[in-house]
């Protein structure tokens, strides 16, 4: 059936999952003013957050690879790692709005994190549009790769200034480190908040190999097609 | 009354969760299966051709 | 990186611009146009913050029109030529360089314009003039990359913005945020931290682009 030497990592990544649904809804959370029992979504937006920046950085590190070596491979694992990254960024935001609602009282406030967000998700449609603009394979997968590239760089540095550029704000985290102070975390709440950023990276990872996968297949099968073709017609 | 809420939602959510991991599994399933029929084929293509 | 090259594609440039004066005339037309069309929107009279926001936002649509015109007018059979010339840096380089100067000609002009209409707001307006100078800069390393990738793309111009408009969104808030404390009136110590920032956004912006340029020349 499966190969579970090399897939055993996916199921450590359910287990995880799971333990950190029920720890994250049951286990006891420190009592804060304003956002009170709210505070578990840390495990699951803050998580997705993270896992979102770590596929996108592979991305890059792939569009990277593609410029050295051209190989095809990397385009389409770049390509896979974006739509995950947005797969993410959406989920995350939609969260985040939902969480917005129950602890500020509305979907939506001018804070730079959830602007930032919107942000990633605009930069990230613009590469899937980019690619949807060119038809010839090198030179979709170069201009995309190079757009990536710089991107990504420029996305996480906006990150990083973040804190910066609010003044006040009432998004959790503000206070020296993008998303979290996670050296102020709770011990209680560690318990869960770990696995979950672990559980997280497994998925994303899991999400984007899966796409790419597939996205191989297709190619593989369409060039195939086209080969037919060509002998069909020679 | 609260405890038994949270339990729910959280027994809910685990099931929701497996139930996406089951569908996950199963594309693992099928793209394996297609990988591996590609790879067959690709062999013959290389033997016959 | 040659500055001897790099000079003499920057006076190319420049010689190019002069020639299609419609080229430069239509961007000021528009920011002339522009900046009337905020005056009478507003019924003449705009508050403080408000004129900032209209004055970047103006000035970076003029900078994607402006920049992008600078990839287009150049046709594939002339840019194979300075291929087997000079390097890829050299050439972005140039362009850069070019499109930066231009502007901040045009972030000048625009200032004036504005004065023309709303008299000037600017309590530092030393402030101001660094800032925007920078930002400038900032812009065209940016957008220029940007441009040329959609530049080898049908739906130019709608690529460009949609590629460029979050790209250049982090460097916009910042200068944003300077540019109304120097109407404020704020004073250097103050807004010396975002200055900063900013000369690390441009300074990465710039570094990337010419890093990066190379691998869009390759045609």
């Amino acid at each position: 059936m499966k190969d579970i030497k090399h897939n055993w990592w996916k199921l450590l990544g359910i287990i995880l999952l799971v333990y950190v649904i029920i720890g994250g809804l049951l286990f006891e959370v420190p009592e804060m003013p304003v956002i009170r029992q709210s505070i578990r979504n840390i495990y699951f937006h803050v998580g997705m957050w993270f896992g979102m920046l770590f596929i996108l950085f592979a991305g890059m590190v792939f569009s990277i690879r593609y410029l050295l070596n051209n190989r095809p491979d990397d385009d389409m694992k770049a390509l896979a790692a974006v739509k995950t990254g947005l797969f993410f960024g959406v989920i995350g935001l939609v969260t985040g709005m939902i969480w917005a609602r129950f602890t500020w009282g509305s979907f939506w406030v001018n804070d730079p994190k959830l602007n930032g967000a919107v942000l990633g998700i605009l930069t990230y449609l613009a590469y899937i549009l980019l690619r949807a603009s060119v038809d010839e394979q090198d030179k979709r997968a170069r201009l995309a790769a190079v757009y990536n590239v710089f991107a990504f760089v420029l996305y996480f540095v906006f990150i990083m200034i973040l804190p910066r550029t609010a003044t006040a704000s009432i998004h959790p985290g503000i206070d020296g480190n993008p998303a979290l102070a996670t050296g102020d975390l709770a011990p209680e709440m560690q318990k869960v908040f770990y696995p979950a950023m672990a559980a997280w990276f497994i998925i994303a990872w899991w999400l984007f190999t899966l796409n790419f996968r597939s996205d191989r297949l297709h190619r593989k099968i369409t060039d195939y097609a086209d080969i037919t073709k060509e002998n069909d017609n020679g | 009354m609260g405890e038994t809420k949270i339990l729910v939602v959280a027994l809910l959510l685990v099931i929701i969760f497996l139930g996406i991991a089951a569908f996950l599994l199963y594309l693992e399933k099928r793209i394996s299966a297609s990988e591996k029929q590609l790879k067959k084929l690709e062999k013959e293509r290389k033997k016959g051709g | 990186m040659s500055s001897n090259k790099v000079f003499a594609l920057l006076r190319k440039e420049f010689t190019l611009e002069w020639r299609q004066k419609f080229a430069i005339g239509g961007v000021l037309l528009y920011l002339v146009s522009a900046v009337f069309l905020a005056y009478l929107a507003f019924d003449g009279m705009i508050p403080l913050n408000t004129w900032n926001a209209l004055y970047w936002l103006i000035m970076l649509f003029a900078a994607m029109n402006a920049i992008l015109k600078s990839f287009i007018q150049e046709h594939d059979s002339r840019q194979m030529y300075y291929y087997s010339l000079v390097s890829a840096r050299d050439y972005i380089g140039a362009k850069i360089l070019y499109n930066a100067l231009l502007m901040i000609v045009l972030g000048l002009t625009g200032l004036v314009v504005f004065f023309a209409f709303m008299g000037n707001p600017l309590n530092s307006p030393w402030i101001f003039l660094a800032n925007m100078i920078f930002g400038m800069l900032g812009f065209a390393a940016v957008l220029t990359l940007v441009s040329a990738i959609a530049s080898r793309v049908r739906n130019s111009f709608t690529l460009m913005a949609v590629l460029g408009f979050p790209l250049v969104l982090p460097l916009l808030l910042l200068l944003i945020r300077v540019s109304a404390a120097s109407i404020k009136g704020a004073g250097f110590l103050s807004v010396a931290p975002d200055l900063l920032i900013i000369a690390l956004l441009v300074l990465i912006s710039l570094v990337l682009s010419m890093l990066l340029f190379p691998y869009i020349w390759r045609e």
